[in-house]
C-alpha cells in the first residue's frame, strides 16, 4: 500500500487537536462517510494519546509518527513511537459489555476503542525493541 | 476548538457547560471543575455536553470519575444533551447506559 501522508507529532497533548484535524481532512478527501470519520479519528487519537501518556510517560519532547496510506481496497494507518513498550496483556482485545463505573480505566478503554473501530488491528509488542507500532486497517467497503 | 467551561450555580444545582474538544490535553481541566462542583453540597451536578465537538476516552473516564464521586457524596450526576461525538464514544465504550442522560 502506498503512503499518502506522514505526520510527526511532538508528544505534547495540545497538538492532538491538530493531528485530528489533519486526519479528518485526509479521510474526508478519501470520501469516508461522516460517521466513520468520527470513529476513525477517535481511534487514531487514542493510539496517539497512548504513545504520549504511556510510551513516553508524559515526556513532551519525543515524537509520535503517523503514516496514512490507502489503495482501492483499504485505508491503513500506522502509529509508532520509540518509548516504553506496552505489556502484551494490555493489548488484548476484550469484549466491551456495559460495566460498572468502577471497572473503567482510561488506558484500557482506548485500546478497546481501537479494536472496535477498525477491521484489522496489529500491535507490535516488547519483542520488537526498535519501536512500538500499531497498524490499523479499514476496508473501503466499511468506510462509507 | 479548544475546550471552554462555564460553571453556574442556582438553587440545588451546579451546571457545568462544556464546549469544544475534550481530550488528553483538556480533560484535566474538566476533571478539576467536576471535582470542585461535586462536594459543594448541591443536590445535582449537570454537565451540559451539547457543545462538545469531540471527546476521547480520557473525557469518558473523567465523566465516569465524576459519576462515581457524585455517587459517594449522594449527589445526582446528569449528562445534559450530549452531542453526537459524545454519544458515539459513550456507545462505543458501552457506557451510555451507565449515565443518567437527559436529551
Amino acid at each position: 500500500m502506498k503512503m499518502d501522508l506522514l505526520l510527526e507529532v511532538r508528544s505534547e497533548p495540545q497538538f492532538l487537536q491538530c493531528a485530528r484535524a489533519t486526519l479528518r481532512a485526509y479521510l474526508t478527501q478519501l470520501k469516508v462517510g461522516e460517521e466513520r470519520v468520527m470513529e476513525v479519528v477517535l481511534a487514531v487519537d487514542e493510539a496517539l494519546s497512548n504513545c504520549m501518556r504511556h510510551a513516553y510517560e508524559g515526556d513532551t519532547e519525543q515524537v509520535v509518527r503517523v503514516e496514512l496510506g490507502s489503495d482501492e481496497t483499504a485505508i491503513e494507518i500506522r502509529v509508532s513511537d520509540r518509548g516504553k513498550a506496552c505489556p502484551k496483556e494490555k493489548l488484548v482485545r476484550r469484549e466491551l459489555a456495559p460495566p460498572a463505573p468502577d471497572a473503567v480505566t482510561p488506558g484500557g478503554l482506548g485500546i478497546q476503542l481501537i479494536y472496535s473501530v477498525f477491521d484489522e488491528v496489529a500491535f507490535t509488542t516488547e519483542d520488537d525493541p526498535r519501536e512500538n507500532r500499531v497498524e490499523m486497517r479499514l476496508r473501503r467497503g466499511n468506510s462509507g | 476548538m479548544a475546550m471552554q467551561l462555564d460553571v453556574t450555580e442556582s438553587g440545588e444545582a451546579i451546571a457545568i457547560k462544556v464546549a469544544g474538544e475534550v481530550d488528553l490535553y483538556s480533560s484535566p481541566e474538566l476533571r478539576s471543575a467536576i471535582n470542585q462542583a461535586v462536594p459543594k453540597g448541591r443536590r445535582v451536578v449537570r454537565v451540559d455536553l451539547a457543545g462538545v465537538g469531540y471527546m476521547d476516552s480520557s473525557g469518558v473516564a473523567t465523566l465516569v470519575e465524576g459519576l462515581r464521586h457524585a455517587g459517594e457524596k449522594g449527589v445526582e450526576f446528569v449528562l445534559m444533551a450530549p452531542s453526537s461525538p459524545v454519544m458515539k464514544v459513550l456507545q462505543l465504550s458501552r457506557l451510555d447506559s451507565v449515565f443518567n442522560i437527559v436529551s
